[in-house]
């Protein structure tokens, strides 16, 4: 009978069926920007309120120096002397001037730094702030580095690791 | 339209500025609102926590082996300190094999000859801890536990808030990192605390080979073309975020007196480098080694107060030959800094005031534990532990003077730290602050 459709035939419209489904729900997502820039989210200093302590301190200032981290058992010993000075605030220093000191630490030079100061300044931040600076901070350090012929990457650099907002995360 | 003045005006406005003077608090250089008002009558004060557990039958009553093991052999192994012949047999605690050589006196007169031995002090503590707390605090409190800041102030904090005393004009050298010693150079206490902290050093981690290899190669910079905006940047970076912390808590180090400690920390690692230290004579244990640096920072810095601790004769416990050895080095070490003060650092020279004070004693019975000798060990924990002495000697110390007796104690372990508030001119702000232990008084008042 010609009302009657053999299987083979309604096997073949449901297979259609389904790839015409698929082939319209996998076309890719316009991309939409509302002509907005892309931002990505860094914590803010508001939620650092923990202290780290001195042994976390050292480990994290090495890696972000040396971009290694310090081997554990000197990460102990170093600890250990932070521990015997009642100033830490001087052991931070005489630590980090020690960490300057070496030959296997590369810095960039002034000149370079000066190249593009705002990314200089943005990967300074999230180096060791892992946040970016405020519109204020990032003029502000702008300004200061280049009216002080004297501040190279490595004080820029000694200014951050020694400063209050490093010592907590 | 030109203002006049009238009698009357100027009269008022007069006044009220008198008024103003002669009302407002007079700001001292230190930041200070009011000067103290004790009277200072040292210009320096060395205190020696004396020296991890001391019996008073092997020190102050020089009875050597005689009131330990059995053994009838008195005799005085502390012979800077005290006076008193040297036992005449069995000499373990010298230097060589076998410790059969005593080591030479270094003071021509002992200092208790010189000064003033209380013979019989009152511990507060059988413990090293709560010893320790006593003579920093003047008082030890039952909730005072290990790895915990001295609940109450210290004498550092006394002397720099109500004395004016700089950082580096107080300081504590301590004999290693273990036991919390780092934490008792200050308090948690609110109204005092780090601002108002004695700097501290453990040379003997802090110069040692780990911390010059951490700490030796320091890079110098040049403190105005690098240091100064270096600092600037920090400060900067600091309000950012104390706009919204409450970060800070450090030492109140001025930028000189880092600078200071910091050029201290680079002579001394030169110092142990070229092996020209000013060591003792003999220089064969850590409490040897702390000393050294002690006089180190006494010559570098003068300060008003320092206060170092010797602890090696805790091998009481369980090596009494090794105690007794400890026990002669401490003695070494203490005569080492007298003579230091008197002949190498002129500053300090008959004007400073010594006050050494074991922080506990020792049991009365012995442990079980027998040394190479076959002589037993000594603990602290029984009421022969709270027997301790104090030695004092200095300008307005009597010569030759004895308080006290075994059947008649006089004065506590707190009255040490009382004494150094009255020679520095604090006692009356310490003893208004009322933190003490009951009867602490200085031990002044009681020559």
């Amino acid at each position: 009978m010609n009302m009657l459709v053999s299987s083979r035939t309604q096997t073949g419209y449901m297979t259609l069926i389904v790839l015409l489904l698929l082939a319209a729900g996998c076309r890719p997502e316009p991309d939409v920007s509302f002509e907005l820039q892309g931002l990505e989210v860094t914590p803010g200093f508001a939620t650092k309120d923990r202290l780290k302590t001195n042994e976390q301190w050292v480990a994290i200032v090495h890696t972000n120096l040396f971009q290694a981290g310090m081997p554990a058992n000197d990460l102990y010993n170093a600890a250990r002397v932070f521990e015997s000075i009642g100033d830490q605030s001087i052991a931070r220093e005489v630590l980090l001037s020690n960490f300057f000191n070496q030959p296997d630490l590369e810095l960039q030079t002034r000149e370079e730094m000066l190249d593009d100061l705002d990314a200089f300044i943005d990967e300074t931040y999230l180096r060791f702030y892992t946040r970016f600076p405020t519109q204020a901070e990032r003029t502000f350090v702008r300004e200061f580095v280049l009216n002080n012929p004297g501040m190279t990457p490595e004080l820029v650099y000694m200014s951050f690791s020694l400063s209050d907002e490093y010592r907590y995360y | 339209m030109k203002k006049t003045t009238t009698r009357r005006d100027f009269i008022k406005k007069t006044g009220l500025a008198a008024a103003g003077i002669s009302f407002a608090p007079y700001i001292l250089p230190s930041g200070r609102l009011f000067a103290p008002t004790g009277n200072r009558s040292s210009e320096h004060v060395v205190m020696v926590a004396f020296a991890g557990g001391v019996r008073q039958q092997e020190s102050v009553l020089k009875r050597y082996l005689d009131d330990s093991q059995g053994e009838p052999y008195p005799g005085n192994i502390m012979y800077n300190m005290f006076s008193g012949a040297a036992p005449e047999n069995k000499i373990v605690y010298g230097t060589g094999t076998g410790g059969l050589n005593p080591i030479p006196a270094i003071l021509s007169n002992s200092l208790e000859s010189q000064g003033t031995v209380f013979k019989e002090v009152t511990a507060l503590s059988a413990g090293h801890f709560g010893g320790l707390n006593s003579l920093v605090q003047g008082s030890t409190t039952t909730t005072q536990g290990l790895k915990q800041r001295p609940i109450n102030p210290t004498i550092f904090e006394y002397l720099r808030r109500h004395g004016g005393y700089s950082a580096t004009d107080a300081w504590f050298v301590g004999n290693g990192i273990g036991n919390s010693t780092p934490l008792l150079n200050h308090s948690a206490h609110p109204d005092y605390g780090a601002e108002y902290a004695g700097n501290f050093f453990a040379p003997t981690v802090t110069f040692s080979d780990i911390g010059a290899q951490f700490m030796a190669d320091a890079k110098i910079y040049h403190p105005e073309n690098e240091l100064a905006p270096m600092y600037k940047l920090q400060t900067f970076l600091d309000l950012q975020f104390q706009a919204l912390t409450s970060a800070g808590g450090s030492i109140g180090n001025s930028e000189d007196e880092k600078q200071n400690i910091k050029a201290f920390m680079e002579a001394m690692y030169a110092k142990v480098a070229a092996g020209t230290l000013d060591l003792p004579p003999v220089t064969d244990n850590g409490d040897l080694y702390t000393m050294a640096f002690a006089v180190e920072v006494l010559k570098w810095f003068k300060p008003a107060f320092m206060m170092v601790n010797l602890s090696a004769v805790d091998s009481c416990h369980s090596n009494f030959s090794g105690y007794l050895g400890a026990l002669h080095r401490a003695d070494h070490a203490v005569g080492h800094l007298w003579n230091k003060i008197q002949t190498d650092i002129p500053e300090m020279s008959g004007q400073t005031t010594l006050l050494c004070t074991p922080e506990c004693g020792r049991n009365l019975q012995p442990n079980n534990i027998l040394d190479q000798n076959d002589w037993l060990s000594y603990d602290h924990s029984d009421t022969n532990s709270l027997r301790v002495w104090t030695l004092l000697a200095g300008p307005s110390i009597p010569a030759g003077l004895s308080i006290g007796s075994e059947n008649n104690p006089v004065g506590l372990v707190s009255d040490t730290m009382m004494t150094v508030a009255d020679l520095l001119g604090v006692q009356p702000e310490v003893q208004a602050a009322g933190m003490t232990a009951n009867g602490t008084t200085s031990l002044l008042n009681q020559l």
